[in-house]
């Protein structure tokens, strides 16, 4: 890597820290920062310009400040990244650990066979999983559920799921033909200890890594799903749902669409570049996959 | 040339035994679809009976609602039954318009599939040439100026570059309509949308694919020949870096219609994606179902067709691939 470019990178590194780091800070201390709440209608003074009195990103179609509820905005992307983020990563971690010992920890004989089709069976589901496009299977659950915000988030979590589960069992079963782990077996240690010894301090990296790529994709889809209507429910702001009350009004306010989409893309482009720097460091072998 | 043919039949047989087997695997993974689709409808809390017949029904018209959607009847009962429709290309009946769910979805496939079509289209036509210029160009402005743009339209999710798109292109510059219709020019924002993330994640997928064969032997040895590093890029290289660039195009393929679901509501165009919404927002769940197990399949088999292209594409499947 030429010099400039790592200065440059670091640069870029710091920008998105920082950037996340206000995102999180807005969304604790939101009703401080805000100028007003993020619901309150002003009628009067509806679609007001940005920078014009009292509203400096511009009023909405029913007058209430573009700031403020890009302000409270961050809470739900924050809260179902993180959510969705944490429920996939375990679960998909679990089922990817899960299939890969299946595999990678038999023996000889029948039993063999019948943990490797287990494992088969496992990723086939995980397969099928991730053949439904992304949004059609958050979609699919919303419809089981109903819209909302926990909903949307249980959906996030079943769809990133499978991905996790692949990466994890990818990873998890290189570690166990090492021969190390074949010397640690042979010695007759406990699958449990080869796994929190061995297994899970290999693969954290490249979980770690992932965690940041769904959580960016993770603001996306709920802010798509939002902007369905079928995420966050009105009067409560959020990205995906200011989007989607500025589309009809594009021509007298661009504004109440230009503003929330901005929130999101910096948000998202701050998490990829996040991830980009943590595989650098933590996960050599995806190095130059994310560039 | 006998030893020649010997290498080529061979080559053949590799091949069908791997379009094969990936045959097989579609076949699975469109089976544990429709398990899932099935599943999510009806394991999940929630009694679709309980909304159709809407929140303050008396306990009776709900009881009546379960009997007419078939739902009172065991899950095993419920699922072969709607698996024996699978099988016979038959999804049932939509709950709201009482249509087959079959004919609504193909009155609405033609539109989806010309977006997606333009869509994949725009993200090669940028992709691949972008991709090979920057590999060609590594470390120079063009490079870091593609690596900057890619990365952008990467974080850019798609509805809000469709809302951009009409905001320049149809409010400040009006050449294209702002709700849409079905004449291709409509289509034509909707498609840089969906397809811009698409092209950036080409350009990098054939960027590091290039660079992988530039720096390889025959190559060198290309070079070595007299050839200038462009002409042994595109003579040699880029040939060979192809395999995996269709690979990914055919997994975006079927991403795009689910793309399409966010970017037909943005530009009001009456496709699959917006029945599925509609759908949703319904909750008339034999048409979720019905537009899972499409969608499911859409994606299976492009991603089938682009392994398989990628297949014959490649030099040495038959023993590469597992």
């Amino acid at each position: 890597m030429a010099e400039g470019e790592g200065a440059r990178r670091g640069l870029g590194t710091a920008l998105a820290a920082a950037w996340l780091a206000a995102t999180l800070a807005f969304a604790l201390i939101a009703p401080l920062a805000a100028p007003y709440p993020p619901a309150r209608q002003d009628l009067g003074r509806a679609l007001a310009r940005p920078l014009s009195s009292g509203h400096a990103l511009g009023s909405d179609e029913l007058g209430r400040d573009i700031l403020s509820r890009i302000i409270y905005g961050t809470r739900p992307a924050l809260i179902v990244g993180a959510l969705t983020t944490l429920a996939s990563a375990l679960a998909g971690t679990a089922i990817g650990l899960a299939a890969a010992c299946l595999r990678g920890l038999g023996g000889l004989g029948w039993r063999t066979a019948a943990r490797r089709l287990a494992d088969e069976g496992i990723m086939l589901a995980m397969d099928g999983l991730l053949a439904i496009p992304t949004v059609l299977l958050a979609l699919a659950v919303v419809a089981a559920l109903g819209p909302g915000l926990p909903q949307a988030t249980i959906a996030l979590g079943i769809v990133y799921c499978p991905v996790f589960a692949r990466i994890t069992r990818a990873r998890a079963l290189a570690v166990l033909g090492e021969g190390y782990v074949l010397s640690a077996r042979a010695l007759g240690t406990s699958p449990l200890k080869i796994v929190a010894r061995h297994v899970l301090p290999n693969i954290a990296g490249s979980v770690i890594v992932q965690c940041a790529l769904t959580f960016s994709m993770a603001v996306v889809v709920e802010s798509s799903l939002s902007y369905l209507g079928l995420g966050t429910q009105p009067p409560e702001a959020s990205w995906g749902l200011m989007l989607k009350d500025g589309r009809d009004y594009l021509i007298q306010a661009p504004w109440a669409s230009v503003f929330p989409g901005l929130a999101i893309a910096l948000t998202v482009l701050a998490f990829n570049a996040l991830g980009d720097a943590l595989a650098d460091r933590l996960d050599p072998r995806s190095r130059g996959a994310l560039n | 040339m006998r030893r020649h043919d010997r290498a080529g039949a061979k080559r053949r047989r590799d091949l069908i035994a791997y379009a094969l087997g990936k045959a097989a695997r579609l076949a699975l993974t469109i089976a544990v679809v429709a398990v899932l689709a099935f599943a999510l409808a009806r394991v999940l809390p929630g009694d679709p009976a309980l909304t159709a017949a809407g929140l303050d029904a008396r306990p009776a018209d709900v009881e009546a609602m379960r009997r007419s959607m078939g739902t009172d009847r065991g899950l095993a009962t419920q699922f072969a039954e709607w698996a024996l429709g699978l099988a016979r290309l038959d999804l049932g009946a939509s709950l709201v318009s009482k249509e087959r769910v079959s004919r609504l979805i193909a009155q609405r496939f033609p539109l989806t599939l010309e977006l997606a079509l333009l869509a994949s289209a725009f993200a090669m036509l940028v992709g691949l040439p972008l991709g090979e210029a920057s590999a060609t160009r590594k470390g120079g402005a063009a490079d870091g100026a593609i690596a900057f743009l890619s990365r952008l339209a990467l974080s850019l999710p798609g509805f809000w570059l469709g809302i951009l798109l009409l905001l320049g292109f149809a409010v400040a510059i009006p050449i294209f309509p702002l709700f849409g219709g079905k004449d291709l020019r409509s289509l034509v924002l909707p498609a840089l949308a969906l397809g811009a993330s698409n092209a950036a994640m080409l350009t990098r997928q054939t960027r590091t694919a290039m660079l992988d064969e530039l720096s390889s032997e025959y190559v060198v040895a290309a070079r070595a020949k007299g050839l200038s590093r462009s002409q042994a890029a595109r003579r040699h290289a880029l040939r060979n870096a192809l395999p995996p660039v269709i690979n990914l195009a055919g997994l975006q393929f079927g991403a795009l219609f689910g793309g399409a679901v966010v970017v037909e509501q943005v530009f009001s165009l009456p496709g699959l994606g917006r029945l599925a919404l509609t759908a949703v927002a319904q909750r008339d769940f034999p048409l979720v179902q019905g537009c899972v197990v499409v969608f499911a399949v859409i994606a299976s088999c492009a991603s089938f067709l682009a392994d398989l292209a990628s297949a014959a594409a490649r030099p040495g499947i038959g023993r590469a691939a597992r």
